[in-house]
């Protein structure tokens, strides 16, 4: 499989797919050539509206009268003014009636248009049928060049083509490039008329002349593009049937709130008394709402949807979305601050960040004992239903423990930033900090993934803001508020401290939501799902040392020690300062790959991963690697590897080699990477 | 749970990936990839947005809503879930006073501005086409005071329609579904009048007075409901498209009184090797700018284009409700009169709870095995009315026919894309009067 990505295609084919693809630039959307209709986010005006008074003195209209129909038609000709036009034209307003026979089309246009290879002078034909109604249309308009150019205006007939017999037709299409007007009546009924003039100069030097145009001009025919249009369809099961109810509009809004990516109580809001009166549509929806009991106030009424007429007219009225939710106004939430007293002093907020270090290692090490209990293969599985679904679970809960990794790091350096010796130590009991009994009570533990054991990883990974602090403890996602507050209040921490700190603490809570995403998506695809075909069945609950001469005894050791390993190689990678510390820390992920390969090999031969916390003196390879001499690969070798060359001999002569091969792969790879980077 | 569903179409190899509907055209890698189950690595940030969670929707008013106004039918066709129109009770029809308190309240709660639909089902609604006249009228009025943009439709069998009954369709903005099982062979094995005689041409002869008159509804569908014993399907359609009307399609049965009519493993098979044999018609048609309206599949082109994706397969109970003859208010006019759809009444208003309820149970990710299929958020779970009545038995089916459309709408898209950008000008037939 080729490796280069270079040579890969992806490329979005339906209109979700385009739509979430990220293209550097702006979209094509804000061209202001496509402000069509509605709902192109973006724009400021319609350019169709621009162009609409072309020939001095008329106005057309290039929006399809009949949206839902998608049809073409010809430019509609709206207006007649003498004043704009500066003289007398030969047509007046009342040859433009509002009665279908007396609706008057733009059927030809004769001047000079811009091409790919330059100015070019012609005449172009609009047909109600062929195509080149509504948006074309105005695009052959806008390519008109400044200079001489003339109309051709008529009726349309019944069959939907230009309402002209072949001598009017001749005589018209003559007069069109002969400079003159010329205007044929019958019984006082315009037959058709050919203007000739300038025209009009709308932009000048590419600015719009503001005397053309009046306020609401150019975005009479935008929406607002922040505004979700969903309507509900009735019976409407495509996927196997014809539906039932066959009258639904398919040009409609579609009503698809579930599409939106937040909800919950407070994203729909009470529209009744927030919306403005002017438009009349939800007051009254809210006062005449009630008859019978047929729907009562309630805050999820989803708002209003708005037709084609109502766009057209109240699009500046129409509501923004802000988080995720449609609201009249925006009032900025005042930042969250604590009250004073709760302020904390440096010192404890010091001590705070070195307990937070070991809570990130002891969650990391209980999400990789939790993925560790999953029964899933350790390649991706075919498409087998149960495998495929471990197989998910397995790696969601894994991503988490390698991110925490990251905290681990984070926190770590936050201390160093601020002059303070690393930590590497890991939580036992959870502490009060507070001394209020408000934290969460738990004690570290090595636990199967059971649904219990989820719900504690969603709980202790819960955004604060979701917690009632009456009810529940604070969470982790609290605690760094906490931090992050007193940070940014106190007096303690100089502007640099502060701009470095508050970025990393404010890193580690945004990640902390997406674990808490994760892990409530692993517990949607486990519901309603016997806990017995996802876990292994032999994994114990904090399991203890194996005995002398158990197959899996050697594995057991090395996997302990391969923990150590990984420890050690972070306790490196957090003592460097330098701007590689992220390619460090991905250098030491190597040291948990290979702890992934004992951990599986002690599992595969009966036993459990320990993670045995190694004693203070060994967990700090530090100061081996410091004291050590040679090359930075030397003395990386003597610190990381050496100690884990013994037992990896034992694992070889105790029929496991394939697996210390493949750590010790790992480990060379780590160091190589660690070595580039010193 | 399954993130992507690779296919291929003539056009090469693509990934759907579920949430979200999005269909990517790939490369042979990363085809090869995704095939044992792995992200490739260009879609990984795609994988990660998410479009549809386990949240149910939460009901907010009705904007469609269908009128049981006859529950008894003149007809007794095999098949019918509707035990002739019965639901299991004594034939009865609506009172004229429900009907317009129905119309009445289902418009009060729409707000002005907006669209509505109001149908009419049965039963055969004619039955009790006086009702049919005055509630439309009597809506169609109050629709128009309240800027309500209000469209009718009405699922008949067309065998009793009358002149004035076509004036009322043509002069309101009616949809209208007519029930015909294809030609006369297969319809009158299963469709037969009450007195056991041939309705198909009394249903032909009601469609040719619709599509012929001065004043033409603005929409005439045929549905055509497909049993075990139904003909090949490809006929059938042939057969009524040559009646004239603007679309045709099939619905096979999946739960009926009579199990003979309804879909074994094998019906499904062939039914599938049925419905793929009028795709390949369309997507041939198609390629040639011709017309043929094929609705199942033109409807599915136009889902998979848009990246449709919802986590129910309808409305029912959200934005739809259809009402008994006596103003029982149901998720559904397939479930008249069946507690598991009952969503409050007429005089009492929709019961807020009891809607709720119903789409948290109905939620797709609540289903089995839907939360782990790839085809969830296309098919949302299969008919409510179906599933609950028989289970999921036609699984295999829908995902056989969405693979076929999916892999159509890939080809297609690359050859035809005007035909999805620019449907006003892509038929080689542009004999649309748009200024009726």
């Amino acid at each position: 499989m080729s490796e280069n990505l270079t040579n890969r295609k992806i490329l979005p084919r339906n209109l979700t797919a385009r739509a979430d693809k990220w293209v550097r630039g702006n979209p094509v959307t804000v061209r202001p050539e496509s402000g069509v209709d509605n709902c192109y986010p973006g724009l400021e005006f319609d350019q169709r509206n621009l162009d609409k008074r072309f020939f001095p003195g008329l106005e057309f209209e290039f929006h399809g009268i009949f949206p839902p129909l998608q049809i073409s038609i010809p430019p509609l000709l709206r207006s007649v003014s003498n004043e704009k036009a500066g003289r007398d034209l030969p047509i007046e307003q009342a040859d433009v009636g509002q009665s279908f026979d007396k609706t008057i089309y733009l059927w030809a246009v004769w001047g000079t248009f811009g091409t790919m290879t330059g100015p070019q002078r012609r005449v172009e034909r609009f047909s109600g049928l062929d195509g080149t109604g509504g948006l074309s249309a105005w695009r052959v308009v806008h390519d008109l060049e400044p200079g001489p150019i003339a109309l051709l205006l008529a009726r349309r007939a019944a069959e939907g083509g230009i309402d002209l017999d072949a001598a009017s037709t001749l005589e018209a299409e003559t007069a069109l490039q002969s400079g003159q007007d010329l205007v044929r009546r019958e019984n006082d009924r315009l037959v058709f008329a050919v203007l000739s003039g300038e025209r009009a100069e709308y932009l000048v030097d590419g600015v719009i002349n503001p005397d053309l145009y009046e306020v609401g001009d150019l975005s009479r025919s935008l929406c607002a593009p922040w505004q979700y249009d969903f309507t509900d369809c009735g019976c409407f099961y495509w996927a196997s049937n014809k539906p039932d109810l066959v009258a639904l509009n398919a040009e409609g809004p579609q009503l698809y709130n579930f599409q939106r990516a937040v909800r919950g109580p407070g994203q729909e809001r009470p529209v009744a008394e927030v919306l403005d009166d002017r438009t009349g549509l939800l007051t009254f929806a809210i006062r005449d709402f009630n008859p019978g009991g047929w729907s009562t106030r309630e805050p999820e009424f989803p708002g209003h949807v708005m037709n084609y007429q109502a766009l057209l007219n109240d699009w500046e009225v129409l509501n923004p979305v802000f988080d995720h939710a449609e609201s009249p106004r925006f009032t900025p939430e005042p930042a969250t601050k604590l009250p004073p007293a709760d302020v904390l002093p440096r010192a404890e907020v010091l001590r705070r960040l070195r307990y937070l270090a070991t809570v990130e290692h002891g969650l990391m090490v209980e999400y990789l004992y939790a993925h560790y209990s999953v029964d899933a293969p350790r390649t991706i599985p075919g498409t087998d239903l149960v495998p495929a679904r471990n197989f998910d679970i397995a790696r969601s809960v894994l991503s988490v423990a390698i991110d925490e990794m990251r905290h681990f790091r984070w926190v770590n350096e936050i201390l160093r930033e601020l002059g303070h010796s690393m930590e590497l130590g890991r939580v036992g009991m959870f502490e009060d900090l507070d001394g209020d009994a408000r934290f969460i009570s738990h004690d570290f533990a090595l636990k199967p993934l059971s649904a219990p054991q989820l719900d504690w990883f969603i709980d202790v990974e819960r955004p604060s803001d979701q917690v009632d602090p009456d009810k529940a403890g604070d969470t982790i996602d609290g605690l760094y508020t906490r931090l992050l507050l007193s940070i940014r209040q106190g007096t303690d921490f100089s502007e640099d401290e502060r701009a470095r700190l508050l970025h990393l603490i404010k890193l580690i809570i945004d990640e902390g939501f997406d674990h808490f995403t994760r892990f409530s998506n692993v517990r949607v695809a486990l519901a309603g799902i016997p806990a017995g075909s996802w876990l292994r069945a032999a994994m114990p609950e904090n399991p203890r040392p194996l005995a002398d001469g158990h197959p899996a005894k050697v594995a057991e050791i090395v996997a302990d020690r391969a923990y150590s390993t990984v420890l050690s190689a972070l306790g490196i990678v957090f003592s460097m300062s330098n701007s590689h510390a992220g390619d460090f820390l991905q250098a030491a992920r190597y040291a948990m790959y290979a702890l992934d390969d004992a951990a599986h090999e002690v599992i595969t031969l009966g036993g459990a991963p320990l993670f045995t916390l190694p004693e203070t003196g060994d967990l700090l390879a530090g100061p081996s690697f410091a004291t050590a001499s040679g090359t930075p690969e030397d003395r990386l070798r003597t610190s990381l590897v050496a100690p884990m060359e013994t037992v990896l001999d034992d694992l070889r002569s105790s029929g496991s080699g394939a697996v210390a091969d493949s750590m010790q792969k790992h480990y060379a790879r780590m160091i190589e990477e660690m070595a580039r980077l010193m | 749970m399954t993130d992507l569903h690779p296919f291929r179409s003539p056009h090469g190899a693509h990934v759907l990936l579920v949430d979200g509907s999005r269909i990517y055209d790939v490369d042979e890698d990363s085809y090869a990839e995704a095939a044992v189950g792995k992200v490739p690595a260009g879609l990984r940030d795609a994988v990660r947005t998410q479009y549809v969670d386990e949240t149910a929707y939460r009901p907010g008013g009705l904007r469609a809503l269908s009128l049981n106004v006859a529950q008894g039918c003149n007809m007794s066709c095999s098949y019918c879930y509707a035990d002739e129109g019965r639901f299991g009770a004594h034939a009865r029809l609506m009172s004229v006073d429900m009907g317009r308190m129905a119309a009445e309240r289902f418009l009060n709660q729409v707000p002005p501005g907006q669209d509505a639909v109001l149908g009419y089902m049965g039963g055969e609604p004619l039955l009790n086409a006086r009702v049919l006249h005055e509630v439309t009228r009597f809506a169609a009025d109050l629709a128009a005071r309240r800027n309500i943009s209000l469209r009718f439709s009405v699922t008949t069998n067309g065998t009793l329609l009358r002149d004035e009954d076509i004036t009322l369709l043509g002069d309101f903005p009616f949809s209208v579904a007519i029930s015909l099982d294809g030609g006369r062979a297969t319809n009158d094995a299963q469709r037969r009048l009450r007195n056991g005689q041939s309705a198909y041409d009394r249903t032909v002869e009601g469609i040719r007075k619709l599509t012929s008159a001065k004043r033409r509804p603005r929409h005439v569908s045929l549905r055509a409901t497909v049993t075990p014993r139904s003909g090949e399907l490809p006929m059938m359609l042939e057969d009524m498209f040559a009646l004239g009307v603007d679309e045709a399609g099939f619905a096979p049965v999946l739960a009926s009184p009579d199990p003979k009519d309804m879909f074994d493993a094998a019906d499904f098979d062939r039914f599938l090797t049925g419905m793929i044999a009028c795709g390949e018609r369309a997507v041939g048609a198609l390629s040639d700018r011709q017309r043929f309206p094929f609705s199942n599949f033109e409807t599915a082109l136009g889902e998979i284009h848009r990246g449709s994706h919802r986590p129910y397969p309808c409305g029912a109970a959200a934005g739809y409700a259809s009402v008994s003859a006596e103003g029982g208010l149901f998720g559904c006019h397939r479930a008249i009169d069946d507690p598991a759809f009952a969503i409050g009444s007429i005089e009492d208003g929709a019961d807020r709870e009891a809607q709720r309820d119903f789409l948290e149970r109905r939620h797709v990710l609540q289903q089995e095995p839907c939360r782990t299929c790839w085809a969830r958020f296309l098919c949302g779970g299969g008919c409510h009315q179906e599933v609950l009545a028989r289970g999921r038995v036609g699984c295999d089916y829908i995902r056989g026919w969405l693979e076929f459309c999916l892999s159509a709408y890939a080809d297609l898209s690359s050859r035809i894309p005007d035909y999805f950008d620019e449907p006003e000008t892509f038929f080689k037939d542009q004999s649309v009067e748009p200024f009726q």
